[in-house]
């Protein structure tokens, strides 16, 4: 990289900054709902139906955001469902993960499956599974789907690559305003 | 851009194009000394560097390594294998040790488990250094050079530092650009630091160093170049190095003089894997301190749930520094002293994945729901060096190369877990100050500071190397990077490789042109 290529994309920098400012989605103190649609679980490749939803319920009670709806985390139980189809080892740890999830829900909650627990329930079976290989996936999938989705960045306010847009020197990245005068 | 003969047996090759590689072989180029340098890694353009968590994966050092103690079972450290090494991530905070920390031993007096020594050299030594490396580099803060504006994750941090009673603390000594210098743009605070500059306007060997280096013609960069081993003759002398290119073909390129500058991790895994019969563990390794002493600093984070927003993500990713803890004061119950400087989360899915490793449910999510209130920092401080924690070749697993991929051990001293306890708590009560809602304190991330494993001594029997970094052992063999150092100071390491390394290359053209090499 020459002197000269540098100059140029400082230019290009200075052209493109201080363009549209950040919109922020969120009102208040609470966050609007994103836009999204019920998930299906009748598509699932490797994973049963009934496996998708506890899937679904699990990542949710995770990381529960209610402005996401199920789709999001439907998302999640598709990219493990893509996975499971191509790794045996990996199918097998899903399905015994889901049946322990599953008989644990059925012991201690009156025969009731894990997706129909409330979330404190939910919560409890959880924690018995946390440290085993399938909670691991699980969590590294949930983590990894919902907060590297694009809208969730939008909601939450992660603001993604700046190079583009010049960086934040005229966006905002000196603007905080609570602060006591110093 | 010159090209040397494998056999030409006048050059001195530097293994690694890092902070002290890099920056050693600029030097002796521009001193007429014909270098050749040999880098694992590959040669990336400021094009190829984007905003994002994918640029871990293209530059970072994935090879298998595996981490004992504290440390990440398989990532102990954070490293690069890119030409410019680590200072293609690295976050450019540019300070000078303070004269104490020179003289650790004196200092600090002996710390039971602890294998403390004074350096060689002292700070009057290394000023004239610094002083160039401050100018190379274009530090903030010095040369009259401007220091950055503060992004809001710094305000926080200042406020807070006034709130506790701090009295130091400023936009830091960075080697980023403030203003055009150096034929490199200003910062424009993208605010990803740690993926690599996209506009360059932070100081790395990879468009600074390497290309003033080629155009002298006297210095030849080999990418792709893996070195395995450094060979000698009958009399002890290094000779040469044998490395695998891109293909994986070997080579074996002479040398007059040879230069370790890998990291702290890949130095010593290179001397010990040199091993012959008449070095049998490893070159360079008489004092048996070759591996030993690693020390990746005192580290640890901390988060907060600010009132209001503070987008972090917003500008320079080490945007500012408290410097009043990093004085020695016995009075708090330990040895030596650290540094407070601002951390990003690194995003999403950095914050929700850093803040509470493993943390989950609807408490947590509703902390990550304030991402953008949240403000964060990084303790780094002086560990102790200890002779358990160390480099050794693993037992178990070899590379592609067959070269048995590194070990690394490290377990905290009581006098780091004392100071990070510290630290955790004048940082929570700097953000609680300004009514934080909750706190965060973590434990270190993989190490990017890599430190000691080949130190310099006075005494050849108490370390690997002398004050010029050139080995106790053999006169021709030279460490060229943070594994040189005899202690970790509190303060980050890379000004101080870059001034031991320019220090280096005027005491190895000395040597060379009075033939005593
Ligand atoms: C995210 C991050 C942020 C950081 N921020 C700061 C900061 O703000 N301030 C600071 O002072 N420091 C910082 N550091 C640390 C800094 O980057 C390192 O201290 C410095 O780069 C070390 O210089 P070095 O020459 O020892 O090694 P490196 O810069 O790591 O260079 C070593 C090079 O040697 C090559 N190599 C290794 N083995 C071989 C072999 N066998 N054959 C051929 N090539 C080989 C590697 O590929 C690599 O390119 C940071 C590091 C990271 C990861
Ligand atoms: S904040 Fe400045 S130094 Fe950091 S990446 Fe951006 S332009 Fe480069």
């Amino acid at each position: 990289m020459s002197n000269e290529d540098l100059e140029l994309r400082r230019r290009e920098f200075l052209k493109i900054a201080g363009g549209s400012a950040f919109m922020s989605l969120v009102a208040g103190a609470g966050f609007t709902a994103l836009p999204g649609t019920a998930w299906s679980a009748h598509h699932l490749k490797a994973l049963s139906e009934d496996e998708g939803k506890t899937l679904l319920a699990f990542a949710r009670t995770l990381f529960p955001h209610d402005f996401l709806a199920d789709s999001y985390y439907g998302n999640v139980v598709n990219a493990v469902d893509e996975k499971a189809a191509a790794d045996a080892a990996l199918r097998q740890q899903i399905t015994e993960g889901v049946a322990r999830v599953e008989r644990l829900s059925k012991k201690n909650f009156g025969d009731q499956s894990f997706h129909q627990l409330g979330e404190k329930a939910r919560t409890r079976v959880v924690k018995t599974v946390e440290g085993t290989p399938f909670f691991s996936t699980m969590y590294g999938e949930t983590l990894g789907g919902i907060y590297g989705h694009p809208d969730v960045w939008k909601v939450l306010g992660f603001e993604g690559s700046s190079v583009e847009h010049g960086g934040y020197l005229e966006r905002g990245f000196d603007d905080i305003s609570w602060l006591p005068k110093e | 851009m010159a090209q040397f003969d494998l056999n030409d047996d006048s050059v001195v090759v530097i293994i690694g194009s890092g902070a002290g590689g890099g920056t050693l072989g600029n030097e002796l180029a521009q001193k007429g000394v014909k270098v050749v340098c040999l880098e694992a890694g590959k040669r990336l353009t400021l094009a190829d560097i984007t905003n994002g968590g994918e640029m871990f994966a293209k530059i970072s050092w994935l090879d298998p390594r595996e981490g004992s103690g504290d440390l990440d079972p398989n990532f102990p450290a954070w490293i690069c294998k890119t030409v410019g090494g680590t200072t293609v991530h690295w976050a450019a905070a540019s300070l000078r040790f303070q004269p104490h920390e020179f003289k650790a031993l004196t200092t600090y007096g002996r710390v039971q488990g602890a294998n403390l020594d004074d350096w060689p050299i002292s700070y009057e030594d290394l000023a004239p250094y610094y002083d160039l490396a401050e100018d190379k580099m274009g530090v903030t803060g010095t040369n009259g050079i401007p220091r950055l504006p503060g992004n809001n994750n710094y305000h926080v941090l200042a406020a807070g530092a006034k709130k506790v009673g701090y009295t130091d603390y400023h936009t830091g000594n960075m080697a980023i650009n403030s203003r055009v210098r150096d034929g490199r743009p200003a910062c424009r605070q993208l605010g990803f630091c740690m993926s690599g500059c996209a506009i360059g306007a932070k100081w790395s060997t990879l468009y600074t160093e390497v290309p003033k280096a080629e155009a002298t013609g006297n210095y030849e960069l080999r990418p792709e170049s893996m070195v395995i081993r450094i060979n000698h003759d009958a009399s002890g002398k290094v000779t040469g190095v044998v490395y695998a290119d891109a293909d994986g073909v070997m080579h074996e390129q002479k040398a007059r003089v040879v230069c370790v500058a890998g990291n702290s991790i890949e130095s010593p895994r290179l001397l010990l894997n040199s091993a012959s019969s008449m070095y049998p563990d490893g070159l360079a390794n008489s004092s048996g301190q070759v591996g030993r002493n690693y020390m990746p600093h005192l580290t640890g984070a901390v988060y907060a749930v600010m009132p209001g927003e503070v987008n972090l993500h917003r500008g320079t990713q080490m945007a500012g520094i408290i410097r009043d803890e990093s004085r020695y004061d016995a009075k708090r119950g330990f040895a030596a002293g650290y540094e407070l400087e601002t951390l990003p989360a690194f995003g999403l899915p950095g914050y929700p994945a850093y803040a509470k490793p493993g943390g989950w449910g609807r408490e947590y999510a509703r902390d990550i729901e304030a991402y953008r209130n949240v403000a964060g920092l990084w303790i780094v401080g002086e560990d102790m060096p200890q002779e358990i924690n160390r480099v050794t070749l693993s037992s178990k697993q070899k590379d592609r190369f067959g070269m048995p991929v590194a070990h690394v051990h490290k377990q905290d001293h009581p006098n780091d877990k004392a100071m990070r306890e510290h630290a955790w708590k004048q940082s929570t009560a700097l953000y609680e100050s300004l009514g934080a809602r909750k706190v965060y304190t973590r434990m270190p991330f993989s190490s990017t500071h890599n430190l000691g494993t080949n130190r310099q001594s006075s005494d050849a029997s108490s370390g690997v190397c002398n004050g010029f970094g050139q080995t106790h052992d053999i006169a021709n063999l030279f460490i060229s990077d943070g594994s040189q150092f005899t202690t970790s100071a509190a303060e980050n390491p890379t000004l101080t490789i870059v001034a031991l390394a320019i220090r280096q290359a005027e005491y190895i053209a000395g040597e060379m042109s009075r033939r005593s090499i």
